[in-house]
């Protein structure tokens, strides 16, 4: 079943989708991979760039068909670009321009005949013209499903419950926002996350990377299918986070991890900027799937959009990698300049509206978002919303059902009683950190009515996970009087206690994580997501 | 397996075991209408308090049995062994909760021993270690105030209260208790900043 699981993957993703995955089969045969392109104008004029066990760079030129076969008249589409592949040098720092590098097209498909018959022609063109060494090489389907089957799949879970898991997620209609909880039973199994399993050996660890790498792509079959953006990058950021807290688990050095990060990176800024692009360039506004009862998530995707495309802005700025200035100038505008067409749902948003205060501060306007940081403080710390754990279906469901008998409300909100919140605590202390003493004076009062709850993992790398079996349900009830000092020492707390290193120094990576997964935006999160001001 | 239908089940289920939280509740008289916050992770409870110290303790289990027999029982009889759950619930966590609670107030001193007498002074003496809330009037708040004991200690709780009530000298000491912690609560209000 496995093995067809595989099968039926490639036969549906894309050139983007499987790129990733083919990277780490690349790592798996030994080749060290420098460069998986962003599909950004400076590409180096190829996919994916690698050096082979033998020292040889190689590039490798990636095409998607999915269940079909590359002919020939798609060839010749792509010939004046495969002729580039095979005849110029790769401009690379780490590749030397004296050593004559191995070209590859590589399709998940199959190649029709007739393409394979003017490739070797052109192949002897070359040899004829004294260029022996410039040959175009070919990998299809059967080669990629060969390597993929060596990424020990055989470590898969697979108990009854996982299997059912698992094909819950494949036969998902893909049009869903990513289960994370059931991606993170599997994925914790087959990185061996659970409390008390021992650590892994190097062999083993780096075995169970490539695995899961491939499982994460085959779990998003469904939703590569449906171009869901969000889902995609959510899976690809889960999958990162859990292989730093499995490398922290064991010990791993960071080494080990980086190669694999920086091509999932790369995955999600492209998903990232698809799913911008999408929402930047609509002629008609932004719904999705059935209008008529769009409405009651309207709202939802409009702020779950603003925060990601703060986060994308805030990438690219520090990383001065816009697709184009027409993209940007078109992102500046759908940020908007403040919060009120932004919705508070519950407290898993407040992680959105602070990715959009953020770039505003990235952009210049320090004032306005430190008055709309003070203002998301005030809210929380005056309205009683659902808690971080429950998702925004459930809260919708609870909105309904006050008014439709036919929703039950799936959990009860009480809005008597003093304020209990699972972000006033980092708000406060976010407002300290950057020195807004009088603003947190103004809300003290108010503020040590409530009760802050924090939950907090018994180990660093239990921070990576969605769901953790041990850790601490901190509550905290705020000091009165309470000394301006001893808040400023809190705020300024060594995040690393509570934080994996290696998420500390990705912002981008720690920035997703508190949107995909809102309960772990503690408050050495919340100080520490540093995207350093524009160069 | 027998032929079975699990999606009718898994409704009544849902409304099964919301009877039993929801009678637990009302069998906790004590407890039963506190503020409840769901825990959806971990191992461990916490609490920093106003005073900074903190107090971290295992979350504890709460079990309970009863025995169906699906063949003979009706819908009155099963609801009737899930109210007896409930019961079994209830006495589990007001047992460890009222032990927690001893435990944390011997530890900060908010405590009065009656020394096996429950009388006026034992009650009066009670008051003096509460800490009351001021309601929106600048009033002592006492809506939400509960006087708790064991049912074999009723009777003499009333008489206390009568004694205080109709004995001058003790009622007037109430009014001075009830005066301080109007003060005390006005001073708490005041402290409510964040200073140099």
């Amino acid at each position: 079943m496995l093995e067809k699981l595989i099968e039926n993957w490639l036969n549906s993703a894309g050139e983007r989708t499987y790129q990733p995955v083919f990277c780490q089969m690349l790592a798996r045969q030994g080749y060290t991979v420098i460069h998986s392109t962003r599909h950004s104008p400076i590409e180096y004029g190829k996919d994916i760039i690698a050096i082979h066990l033998d020292g040889t760079p190689c590039a490798f030129q990636l095409k998607g068909n999915p269940g079909s076969r590359l002919t020939l008249a798609q060839y010749r589409e792509i010939a004046p670009q495969l002729a580039e592949l095979v005849n110029q040098q790769i401009e690379h720092p780490a590749i030397s321009k004296t050593i004559q590098h191995r070209t590859f097209l590589v399709t998940n498909g199959e190649i029709d005949e007739e393409v394979q018959q003017a490739i070797e022609q052109t192949n002897a063109s070359n040899v004829r013209s004294g260029y022996p060494d410039r040959i175009l090489q070919t990998m299809a389907k059967g080669q990629l499903l060969a390597w993929a089957k060596e990424l020990d799949v055989s470590l898969w879970p697979s108990e009854l419950d996982d299997t059912k898991a698992l094909l819950e997620i494949l036969t998902n209609s893909g049009n869903e926002l990513f289960p994370a909880g059931k991606f993170h039973e599997l994925l914790s199994r087959l990185l061996k996350l659970e409390f008390g399993q021992s650590e892994l050996t190097a062999a083993e660890f780096n075995r169970r990377i490539s695995s899961s790498a491939l499982f994460t792509a085959i779990c998003l079959t469904p939703f590569s299918k449906r171009d869901n953006h969000w889902a995609i990058i959510s899976a690809w950021a889960l999958f990162s986070v859990y292989l730093i807290a499995s490398a922290a688990k064991s010990g791993r050095p960071e080494k080990e991890v980086a190669d694999i990060l920086a091509i999932t990176e790369e995955a999600i800024f492209n998903e990232l900027t698809s799913l911008m692009n999408e929402t930047l360039y609509r002629e008609t506004p932004l719904v999705e799937g059935d209008s008529l009862s769009d409405f009651v998530v309207y709202q939802w995707r409009y702020t779950l959009l603003v925060g990601i495309g703060s986060l994308t802005w805030m990438w690219m700025n520090h990383a001065d990698a816009w697709p184009n200035l027409d993209f940007k100038a078109k992102l500046e505008k759908f940020l908007p300049e403040d919060q009120s067409t932004l919705q508070l749902w519950g407290d898993a948003a407040v992680p959105q509206f602070l990715l959009h205060i953020w770039q505003i501060e990235a952009k210049g306007n320090a004032k306005k978002s430190r008055e709309l940081l003070e203002s998301l403080c005030n809210r929380c710390v005056h309205i009683h919303l659902p808690a971080v754990y429950r998702d925004v279906e459930a809260v919708i469901e609870l909105v309904l059902s006050e008014t439709l008998d036919d929703f039950d409300p799936p959990f009860s909100l009480d809005q008597n009683g003093p304020i209990n919140s699972w972000m006033t605590k980092q708000l406060v202390l976010h407002m300290a950190r950057h020195g807004m003493k009088t603003e947190c004076q103004s809300i003290w009062a108010d503020y040590s009515k409530t009760t802050s709850f924090v939950f907090l993992p018994s180990e660093p790398w239990m921070y990576g996970l969605f769901k953790c079996s041990h850790g601490n349900n901190m509550q905290y009830v705020p000091k009165t009087p309470e000394k301006w000092e001893n808040v400023l020492q809190e705020a300024n707390a060594n995040p690393a206690e509570n934080i994996p290193l290696e998420l500390l120094s990705r912002p981008w990576l720690l920035a997703l994580w508190i949107l995909i997964c809102p309960q772990r935006a503690i408050p050495a999160a919340i100080n520490n997501i540093v995207f350093r001001a524009a160069k | 397996m027998l032929p079975d239908l699990p999606a009718v089940k898994r409704k009544l289920l849902k409304v099964q075991m919301d009877f039993v939280q929801n009678t637990a509740r009302e069998l906790m008289p004590a407890f039963g209408e506190c503020q409840t916050i769901h825990i959806f992770e971990g191992n461990q409870q916490g609490v920093e308090r106003a005073t900074g110290d903190t107090d971290i303790r295992d979350l504890n289990v709460a079990s309970a049995e009863v025995a169906v027999a699906p063949h003979k029982d009706d819908l009155g009889t099963v609801f009737s062994k899930l109210h007896d759950m409930a019961r079994q619930f209830a006495e589990q966590f007001e047992k460890k909760s009222f032990q927690h609670l001893n435990e944390v107030l011997d530890q900060h001193g908010q405590t009065a021993d009656a020394k096996g007498t429950l009388n006026a002074d034992t009650l009066l003496e009670a008051f003096s270690k509460i800490e009351f809330p001021l309601g929106p009037n600048g009033e002592i708040d006492l809506s939400n105030f509960k006087l708790v004991c064991a049912p074999s200690a009723q009777d003499r709780m009333k008489a206390a209260m009568l004694e205080i009530e109709n004995i001058p000298e003790k009622k007037r000491r109430l009014e001075e208790i009830m005066q301080q912690k109007k003060e005390a609560a006005l001073a708490r209000e005041a402290d409510r900043k964040l200073v140099e």
